[in-house]
């Protein structure tokens, strides 16, 4: 296991840095051997360039001869392999085979380079058309673009064996320093990582068996030390947890005793409550024919306050037309009052009238008394005349007569006058009665107006009672609408409850089984937790 | 006419009343019939003579004639009257209650007095006349006058 683990980490990391090395050092070599390459090509570029320039001028010189011994001493001096000189057909100067490649590069009309191998070894091949410069044109025909062309090959094997030798010893240094890494790795990783998680393993391994009071000791602030104090927490959760199942253990069991009593009174209650809810159901329906009643006596009620209202709405004005007409009974008592008093005084002057002529008919009599008086002393004195006095005599009886008739009428006016004033005293006295029969006729009336006015309020008062006590008659034949639907409802909803209550009590029959499903899984958990050392 | 014919011989009599008694005079002896004036009292004289009064520049003795026929002194009143009476010698007016009427004196209906009124009470009456009021003593004017 351990060894397994380190094994893996410096397979890992020497993977790792095998690849790195190698792909850095092809990296650099094929980076170094392109550098050393066009080098290489530029040398050869130049020396082309500069062996052109050497034959273009023994040509002007028209020094031919010479041009083959000057390319000799090029192949001796240098590591030129070989230099040809083409005609501008790309066929070599005084041979007669074409090349295709100086073929191609002055069709092209620009320099071509390529690299090559044979046998074994590595060359570098460059083709340089030569162009028909104005100095060139005294002995070479002016149309053409290209006079001839160049090819020189060089060796690149110089280049590829320094490469490879430089190859080598980096190789060899790497190696070495590989291998001391990966030593001091491995004892390392077997001090700081493997040594502490094979401690934590044991412990685990501890916590497995089921001790959980032990705890690991690490001074460490890195991933392990956090790890072995997350371990400790871990434990110490464990064993908080543990104890607490325990104790929940015992909870449960008691709960689940506590559950079967409480299960079985509920089925008890339950049956009981079935018993109620048919009870409640009846109640429920008696209660809604009574509602149905309530309603039919309401509606009766309503008709009978609408009428009462209608009626007092027409006593009310029944009352006001009573108190208008008081009013006019008290305007009309009234005059009568003034008109009595009127009467009464009319009355008193006929009464002083009377005695006014009271006083003419005394007159009247004490005329007639006198006349009276005088006729008898006529008569007197005529019979003391004798003869002559007889016709005197007989208009003194006449007078005396008159006399007579005067004072009876005088009398008979008198006694008339008497009653009169008789009756006028009696009529004011009966008129004086009357108005005080008319003053309290009066009073009473204006009582009445006024115990008329309180009526006619209070008979408004009683109209708008009235109406209002209608207007809650009808709320109260909606309420009752209402509860006579919610007594149907109520029944719906009590056969509701009788379902629920017979659910009830297969639930806690379900109840009590789960109860007892509970003890067992409390004991279970009772003995899981005992198998673990908490202290 | 007849009338007048027939007063021609008969005597008339003035009627008058004392309380309830009807009493009569002739007209022979009456000079005139008067309303009650003022009347002068006379000191110490007698019970019936009331006084005296101015009749037109005469004094004439007024008597209670109620009293001095013993039926209960005249009241004066409007309806009560003086008779003047003249007898030849002097004038006296007599106060009465009331002066009922003149009326003719028929003789057939004149009677004499009771004798026994006659001799209790003086010789007043002269005679008792039935008229159609009741019975009219008709007064002795001279035994009224004549006292001592």
């Amino acid at each position: 296991m351990k060894s397994n683990l380190t094994l893996r980490v410096l397979a890992i990391i020497g993977i790792t840095l095998t690849v790195s090395f190698a792909v850095m050092g092809g990296v650099c070599l094929n980076l170094m051997y392109g550098s050393s390459l066009n080098q290489q090509k530029s040398n050869s570029r130049q020396l082309v360039s500069a062996v052109k320039h050497d034959i273009l001028r023994q040509m002007v010189k028209g020094d031919l001869k010479d041009i083959s011994g000057y390319l000799s001493e090029i192949k001796a001096n240098s590591n030129v392999t070989d230099i040809r000189i083409f005609n501008s057909e790309a066929i070599e100067w005084s041979k007669n085979s074409k090349n295709e490649v100086v073929a191609t590069a002055l069709a092209a009309g620009e320099p071509m380079e390529f690299t090559s191998e044979a046998d074994g070894k590595h060359l570098l091949t460059l083709a340089l058309p030569l162009v028909n410069e104005e100095q060139c044109k005294g002995c070479h025909d002016a149309k053409n673009r290209f006079n001839g062309a160049l090819l020189m090959t060089t060796s690149l094997d110089k280049e590829r064996n320094a490469l490879f030798r430089m190859m080598a010893t980096i190789s060899g240094v790497g190696a070495f320093f590989f291998l001391v890494i990966l030593l001091v790795l491995f004892f390392f990783i077997r001090k700081n990582v493997v040594s502490p998680i094979k401690a934590i393993c044991r412990h685990v391994e501890i916590i497995a068996d089921g001790d959980l009071t032990t705890t690991i000791e690490s001074s460490r602030s890195d991933e392990i030390g956090l790890l072995s104090q997350d371990i400790n927490k871990m434990s110490a959760g464990l064993r908080t947890m543990f104890s607490g199942i325990s104790a929940g253990a015992h909870t449960i069991t008691s709960a689940a005793d506590y559950f079967q009593g409480i299960s079985q009174a509920m089925t008890g209650s339950a049956e009981r409550s079935a018993v109620k809810c048919q009870g409640v159901a009846a109640a429920t329906e008696e209660m809604s024919v009574s509602m149905a009643t309530v309603a039919a006596a309401m509606h009766q009620a309503t008709a009978n306050i609408n009428m009462v209202a209608a009626a007092t709405e027409e006593m009310t004005s029944t009352i006001d037309d009573v108190a208008r007409s008081s009013g006019t009974a008290r305007t009309i008592s009234s005059q009568a009052v003034e008109r009595t008093g009127r009467v009464s005084e009319q009355v008193i002057a006929l009464g002083k009238a009377a005695r006014e002529i009271d006083k003419v008919t005394e007159t009247i009599a004490a005329i007639s008394a006198q006349t009276n008086l005088l006729a008898l002393n006529a008569t007197i004195e005529a019979a003391r005349a004798g003869a002559a006095g007889k016709g005197f005599t007989v208009v003194a009886s006449e007078i005396k007569e008159l006399a007579k008739q005067t004072a009876a009428a005088t009398e008979g006016i008198r006694e008339r006058i008497e009653n009169i004033q008789i009756s006028t005293g009696e009529t004011v006295e009966e008129i004086g009665a009357i108005a005080e029969i008319i003053h309290e006729v009066n009073e009473i009336i204006a009582t009445t107006a006024v115990a008329i006015d309180e009526q006619s309020a209070v008979a408004r008062d009683i109209a708008s009672n009235i109406s209002q006590a209608a207007y809650g008659m009808k709320e109260v034949n909606q309420n009752v609408a209402q509860t006579s639907g919610v007594a149907g409802s109520i029944a719906e909803e009590v056969s509701e409850v009788n379902n629920s209550v017979k659910e009830i009590s297969a639930n806690s029959s379900q109840v009590l089984s789960n109860a007892e499903d509970l003890i067992k899984l409390s004991d279970h958990l009772q003995r899981l937790a005992d198998q673990y050392k908490l202290s | 006419m007849q009338e007048i014919d027939d007063l021609e011989d008969i005597p008339l009599a003035v009627t008058f009343s004392i309380g309830s008694t009807l009493l009569g005079i002739s007209t022979l002896h009456i000079q005139e019939i008067i309303k009650v004036p003022d009347i002068t009292e006379v000191p110490r004289a007698s019970s019936f003579v009331l006084g005296i009064l101015n009749l037109r520049g005469r004094i004439v003795t007024v008597f209670d004639l109620g009293t001095r026929l013993a039926l209960g002194s005249c009241r004066k009143s409007d309806e009560s009257r003086i008779i003047i009476v003249d007898d030849g010698s002097e004038t006296v007016g007599l106060l009465v209650d009331q002066v009922a009427d003149v009326i003719p004196i028929h003789q057939e209906a004149v009677q004499p007095t009771p004798a026994n009124l006659n001799s209790l009470q003086g010789n007043f009456f002269e005679n008792v006349y039935r008229s159609s009021d009741g019975l009219v003593g008709l007064l002795e004017l001279d035994a009224i006058l004549n006292y001592e």
